[in-house]
């Protein structure tokens, strides 16, 4: 019994310094539990603001959350009951202020993919006033932006001017054209905006539209307004393209990041470079690098610098971070996994980021906050540690029947909590046993072969999204297809893994998938895809 | 579905296109299919409970065990492969007997899958565990009142094993090769290994006191048997 006694405590120490390792620099980390973090959280003062996105599941809803920014503490969360989709419409905070619309105090605004969007007050999270926007299958997915006293909205099939007062409309555009993600950006004289269609818009302020261009693609984006022109990154089949107001200035690869202009600087990325054009007269590359950035290229003053940051999305997950794309280094790979959210600050030293696996972090080099151990993982592994070594011993000497019950029932617990290890560990082996086949459709680009392929089959024809890469398993380049392409994805969540109950609302008899044409033995979650994977989901 | 089922079909789902034709069965209305369970759980608790409609207090521990057993299955549903019922239908057939053991296994089948979900699988597992209530009725479990443990342990663990190679068979169908199936057999060992573990935990703790709480009913039984079996070798 002094041995077994032994070795626990060793475990038992072991797993706090293997914990207190990785809180280094880390002021304080939460899990949110639910869905991803696909948008940058926002710091004002002393709070922080964040939302989560893209779970699928019956019950489980998106929140947004108010964090003390020292102490981690929740301050408030507003749970919408009924938007359960790729809710990534960045949260947008508004200064309170006096206009001819009305008076208005600071505000979080927040879009969701149900149409609607609330202003809600950022001391306690109560509701101030909330819209209803237009739904096709979807609401609001891109960012908002403020002109003066009015909230201007990309809604679902156009764009829409609210004072920010009390959310009375001032205008509504429809173009009867899909958007997604597809932010607005502002000028002096009208707003710009495009949409899947790849068609460009631009807005007068009292609403009446003109088209500007139609690209052959999607704009995902605001538009970036320079002095050379407007520029769009259009994403294109296995592509994108960058246009200068009509004209390609580089073809580029695919999934592009959403761009930002810093000066003269425009940063864009695509599933295999991060570029800086100098953008003046014309828009001239000045930088690239070799990496993989598709969700929200951030600005940030840290210290008295300016600093740009790419959210690296794969599977080490992490930012490129520095002055400059040539300079900039991989920071935070080691809280990292897939991300495209981009870094938030105060400009005092404090970053904060979350990733795909709904992880809430906040960084700092500075003293003034504290370091905190994130206690309950250490403290159920101590509890049941210390339970083990003092009644056991008792247990046992003093009678063997009883031991024998209380062995079985304590084994009986381990193997539960150790079952879908076990499971997956069983299925890994035994998938091998099964039949070797292939997936490959000789109608699909040249330029797939060699990358990870993604087919749905669903009613309305095939879904199929090629030249993917850095993938690991089914469930993250479904969750990836998903988000990009706007599928709506209902999963179950179980302890065991992801179940998709449904693909764009068709769920019909469930749905299973095989990889490179052969059925996995295991479940999304943990069947592992290589880097020319063939994935197809298809109706079982 | 019922958990147990999703998971080895989320396991095994990409294994075989058969889950869900696996799961066709006749089709019914929900209406049709309430009014076939309830006339199947009417007359499994007539089996149950006969010859005890007139002692109240016995007809309760009946009912009650029952839906305990029903409970069980609906509380530890978030547990893989955890069934409680197994160890349940070898102690209630042993001390109860064949028929209200059957019975017994039926009713907390169909009691229980009234909120796990109903599906083809519902008759592998119906009969499945009637035929463990009457291995239970057969092989001596009880002496002088009291569980014989260790034959306990050994029946619990080969029914738990055979049970859910039963139940396997709810996902066969027409055409799949036996190397398939042999498969999905073998995906599920660490299935059938919980179950083992759980049906050892349910024996050791459980079973005792389930035995002590259904021998009053089982010897006042016994007497009646007793007495009428005495007057037919006097006759």
């Amino acid at each position: 019994m002094k041995r077994i006694a032994s070795i626990l405590v060793v475990i038992f120490l072991f797993t706090i310094v293997a914990n207190a390792e990785t809180s280094h620099n880390l002021v304080w980390s939460k899990d949110l539990d639910n869905g991803y973090i696909s948008t940058s959280p926002l710091i004002v003062e002393d709070q922080v603001f964040v939302r989560t996105s893209g779970f699928w599941t019956g019950d489980e809803r998106p929140n947004v959350y108010s964090f003390n920014l020292s102490s981690g503490v929740e301050n408030w969360r507003y749970k919408s009951q009924t938007s359960t989709q790729h809710d990534m419409s960045p949260l947008l905070y508004v200064t309170a202020k006096t206009s001819a619309c009305g008076d208005w105090p600071n505000m979080l605004i927040v879009g969701w993919t149900d149409g609607k969007v609330t202003a809600l007050n950022p001391e306690n999270g109560f509701l101030i006033w909330e819209i209803q926007t237009e739904i096709q299958t979807l609401g609001v997915t891109g960012k908002m932006a403020i002109d003066d006293d009015a909230l201007i909205v990309p809604t679902r099939t156009g764009i829409g001017s609210y004072c920010l007062a009390d959310g009375t409309t001032n205008f509504f555009a429809d173009f009867g054209e899909i958007g997604w993600r597809n932010g607005v950006t502002v000028t002096d004289e009208s707003y710009l905006i495009g949409n899947e269609n790849g068609s460009l818009y631009d807005v007068k302020k009292t609403g009446e539209f003109t088209k500007l261009n139609n690209f052959n693609g999607k704009i995902r984006h605001a538009p970036i307004i320079t002095t050379a022109g407007i520029l769009i990154h259009l994403q294109t089949d296995g592509g994108s393209k960058i246009y200068l107001d009509d004209l390609v200035i580089s073809d580029e690869g695919s999934s592009p990041a959403i761009p930002i202009i810093n000066a003269n600087n425009v940063y864009l990325a695509t599933s295999q470079s991060i570029i800086t054009l100098e953008c003046e007269s014309s828009c001239v590359e000045i930088e690239r690098k070799e990496s993989t950035s598709n969700g929200e290229i951030s600005l940030i003053d840290y210290g008295d610098k300016s600093m740009v940051s790419f959210p690296i999305n794969s599977p080490g997950g992490g930012w490129l971070f520095g002055e400059n794309v040539s300079d900039s280094e991989i920071i935070f790979s080691e809280f990292g996994t897939y991300t495209t959210a981009g870094i938030s600050t105060n400009g005092k030293g404090v970053l904060t980021f979350g990733n795909d696996n709904g992880i809430l972090y906040v960084f700092s080099d500075s003293t003034e906050y504290s370091k905190q151990e994130q206690p309950s993982k250490i403290y159920a592994i101590a509890i049941s540690s210390i339970l083990s070594i003092l009644i056991l011993p008792l247990v046992f000497k003093r009678n063997k029947q009883l031991g024998f019950k209380v062995g079985l029932l304590v084994s009986f617990i381990l193997l539960i909590l150790i079952f879908p290890q076990l499971v997956n560990l069983w299925s890994e082996n035994v998938s091998k046993l099964s039949p070797e086949s292939t997936d490959w459709d000789d109608d699909w680009p040249q330029e797939w072969v060699g990358t990870q392929v993604f087919v749905i089959e669903l009613e309305s024809g095939n879904l199929e999204v090629g030249g993917l890469s850095g993938f690991t398993s089914v469930e993250e380049i479904t969750l990836h297809v998903a988000e990009e392409e706007g599928l709506i994805v209902e999963i179950d969540n179980y302890d065991f893994g992801s179940w998709v109950i449904s693909f764009n609302e068709e769920s019909g008899e469930g749905w299973e998938f095989t990889v490179d044409g052969k059925l996995s033995s295991q479940g999304m979650t943990d069947t592992i895809i290589d880097e020319d994977s063939v994935v197809r989901w298809k109706p079982a | 579905m019922e958990a147990s089922v999703k998971f080895k079909r989320y396991v095994l789902s990409g294994l075989f296109m058969v889950l869900t034709d696996g799961v066709h069965g006749p089709a019914l209305a929900p209406s049709e299919m309430l009014l076939f369970n309830s006339a199947i759980i009417a007359f499994c608790y007539v089996l149950l409970c006969k010859p005890s409609f007139t002692k109240k207090g016995e007809m309760f521990v009946l009912s009650a065990l029952t839906i305990a057993a029903a409970a069980s299955r609906i509380v530890l549903e978030p547990l893989p492969n955890v069934q409680p019922l197994t160890v349940m239908c070898l102690v209630i057939g042993a001390t109860l007997g064949a028929r209200r053991g059957m019975a017994f296994a039926v009713m907390a089948t169909l009691l229980s899958n009234l909120f796990l979900s109903h599906g083809y699988w519902t008759i592998f597992q119906a009969t499945g565990w009637a035929i463990i209530a009457l291995v239970g009725s057969k092989i001596n479990l009880i002496h002088d009142k009291q569980i014989v443990m260790k034959k306990l342990i050994f029946s619990s663990v080969v029914c738990s094993i055979l049970f859910g190679w039963w139940v396997s068979l709810s996902i066969y169908k027409i055409g799949m090769s036996g190397e398939l199936f042999f498969l999905y057999i073998l995906n599920g060992l660490p299935f059938d290994f919980m179950h083992v573990m759980a049906s050892l935990v349910t024996a050791v703790w459980l079973a005792p006191w389930l035995v002590n709480l259904t021998s009053d009913i089982s010897y006042a039984d016994n007497r009646e048997t007793s007495v009428g079996e005495t007057d037919v070798i006097i006759a």
